[in-house]
């Protein structure tokens, strides 16, 4: 909650950045080509977890509605595991990245410089906060699996927008 | 590994991971790192960190957030009943009444808040009532609703055409303003469609003699504020004032000030604007990183190239392929949701596409209309659903037969767009005519 807050918070600047930087004074502003992009990543990979954890990540549910609840618990099971092992993975890649970027000084080529290493920093975060979730479903799964009461596990549970396909 | 077997183990991958419920992205990205790892060790594995960051943090991407924040913002501020009945009092004249303020509502609703399931739910609530009452069809109703609604992702502004620019590498204005003039055609379609069945047979839509609500100055404010956001959006694309992430930035200024005349302009509300752009654009965007490494394991393990010379080397027509594609587009319409089918399908689609000597703009629009086709087809049709929900218990068979006609207009106008290529390349090139 405390990151959805946080995306939300960036997304508001981008916006207000956008608007009020550009629309009012839009000669003067040297960083509007560079910060949406950085806060755009920032809104991403920090808002990766809530999303997550909220059910807002699609997946195709057309077999796995029809699963019993065992084989749902089976099955949600089998996906995190695999889930979490392949973000631990990219979750180091991307900590690899940034490392890489820190030690040779990679800088944006606009004129603020910024060093790539600050916006790029969240994407590691943002993915470890996701492997974690992703972590958190895989045991719920395996309680359910050997427990004998195996409920399907009501993702949408959070009282979401009703609105939710944006596409 | 020879690039068949590769194929085959990406394919055979990703459809066991996506039908066992996986979520898609996580799907895309186990694919595309098994493939890499598969093909070159844990070298290739180092390009994550760049696809990662080189594919969220471009320019093309940023308006995302901002045009949902704009969209959520109007549907939530109250204009939609008002919109709908000022517009139902101008057209009422036309056959088939109010069947055509659906349509017209629909496509101008969609185009500013550019969701089609949301358009579809807000317009529907506040119609379905009144026309079940006044004894319209219920097929028509249902199937005027869930049609245009799709057409808010064919009239820009539009996330899915974003999406789609940034797979691609084109630009995102050349496509919105090429997205106009086929929405308006289609528009137009299916109204005259519901024209020409409202004259052979009145009773689909009864004249109703309560509807005398004078053609007042009233009405005529209740319907211009959305005009007026969408073509400001637009023409500020259009003309080269603006970038797309800096009209959408001024959409949203737009959208707060229509708000606050409506009285919408809540903290709740924006705060629930800001938590859907939130959930939206995360959920989409690490799709969109999933499809980018699924690219990059394909064209390193060469499965691009190889498939790509593979199929030229068919030396299909174009328009052979074209028909594979939709058809490909029709069945995976029927399972996946649309951007999530175009995130699937374009990394292998792209490099084909582009040696086969398709327009990706044109390649775009039609890919949009296919994304629609698949919003109202059985059994997943998103528009359906939420359709059939605010049915007052109608039968979904009901809901489905009446969007039929409406694929089957869609089906036609993409082949329209085949053979008249210049209704989605005339626009754009009168825009870089006069920049």
């Amino acid at each position: 909650m405390v990151l959805s807050a946080l995306s939300i918070a960036v997304i508001t600047i981008i916006v207000c950045a956008e608007v009020l930087l550009r629309s009012l004074f839009g000669v003067s502003t040297l960083i509007a080509t560079e910060f949406p992009g950085y806060l755009l990543v920032a809104n991403v990979f920090l808002g990766l977890a809530w999303t997550f954890r909220n059910g807002g990540f699609i997946r195709v549910d057309l077999l796995y509605l029809n699963f019993g609840p065992r084989l749902t618990a089976f099955a949600d099971f089998v996906m995190s595991a695999v889930g979490t092992a392949v973000l631990i993975i990219y979750t180091y890649y991307l900590y690899w990245f940034v490392l890489q970027s820190h030690a040779t000084h990679v800088t944006s080529i606009y004129v603020t410089r910024t060093p790539l290493w600050i916006p790029q920093l969240v994407m590691p975060v943002g993915s470890a906060l996701l492997t974690i979730s992703v972590l958190m479903t895989m045991l719920r799964a395996a309680v359910r699996l050997v427990s004998a009461d195996a409920r399907r596990e009501d993702q949408q549970k959070n009282s979401m927008p009703e609105v939710d396909s944006w596409l | 590994m020879t690039w068949v077997a590769f194929s085959i183990f990406s394919i055979t991958t990703l459809v066991v991971l996506l039908a066992a419920g996986t979520w898609i992205a996580i799907a895309l990205i186990t694919t595309g790192m098994s493939g890499l790892y598969l093909t070159g060790g844990l070298r290739p594995l180092m390009a994550l960190g760049s696809i990662s960051w080189n594919s969220i943090n471009s320019f093309t991407l940023s308006p995302v957030p901002l045009f949902i924040v704009m969209g959520a913002i109007i549907l939530r501020c109250g204009i939609a009943e008002r919109f709908y009945q000022g517009l139902a009092i101008w057209l009422r004249a036309l056959p088939g009444g109010l069947l055509q303020s659906n349509i017209i509502a629909c496509s101008v609703f969609a185009a500013a808040c550019g969701s089609s399931v949301a358009t579809a739910g807000t317009i529907g609530t506040v119609t379905i009532p009144q026309l079940q009452r006044r004894g319209y069809d219920n097929p028509m109703v249902f199937g005027s609703l869930a049609a245009g609604g799709t057409l808010g992702i064919l009239i820009p502004p539009s996330i899915v055409m974003i999406i789609y620019c940034s797979i691609v590498d084109e630009s995102v204005a050349k496509l919105f303003i090429a997205g106009v003039v086929p929405g308006l055609l289609l528009a137009f379609l299916f109204m005259v469609y519901i024209g020409v069945r409202c004259i052979l047979n009145p009773s689909l839509a009864p004249a109703n003699a309560e509807d005398q609500g004078k053609r007042t100055l009233r009405s005529l404010f209740d319907i211009l504020p959305l005009f007026c956001l969408i073509s400001f959006v637009m023409g500020s694309i259009y003309a080269g004032w603006a970038t797309a992430t800096e009209a959408a930035a001024i959409g949203v200024f737009v959208s707060f000030v229509i708000a606050a005349m409506y009285r919408g302009l809540t903290w709740p509300n924006i705060k629930l604007a800001h938590i859907e752009a939130v959930r939206t654009t995360c959920m989409v965007l690490f799709i969109v990183i999933g499809a980018q490494v699924f690219s990059y394991g394909l064209a390193y393990s060469g499965v691009s190239r190889a498939l790509t010379e593979y199929v030229l080397s068919l030396e299909l027509s174009s328009f052979v392929l074209f028909l594979a594609i939709t058809l490909l587009y029709l069945v995976l319409g029927c399972l996946i949701d649309g951007s999530s089918m175009m995130l699937l399908t374009l990394p292998v689609l792209y490099p084909i596409i582009t040696a086969a000597g398709f327009d990706l703009v044109w390649f775009g629009v039609a890919v949009v209309v296919l994304i629609e086709i698949g919003m109202i087809t059985p059994p997943i049709g998103l528009n359906l659903f939420v359709l059939h929900g605010l049915s007052n218990g109608r039968p979904f068979a009901e809901v489905a037969r009446g969007s039929l006609p409406y694929v089957i207009i869609m089906l036609l106008f993409l082949l329209l767009l085949w053979f008249v290529p210049e209704i989605v390349l005339w626009l754009p090139k009168q825009m870089a005519a006069n920049a």
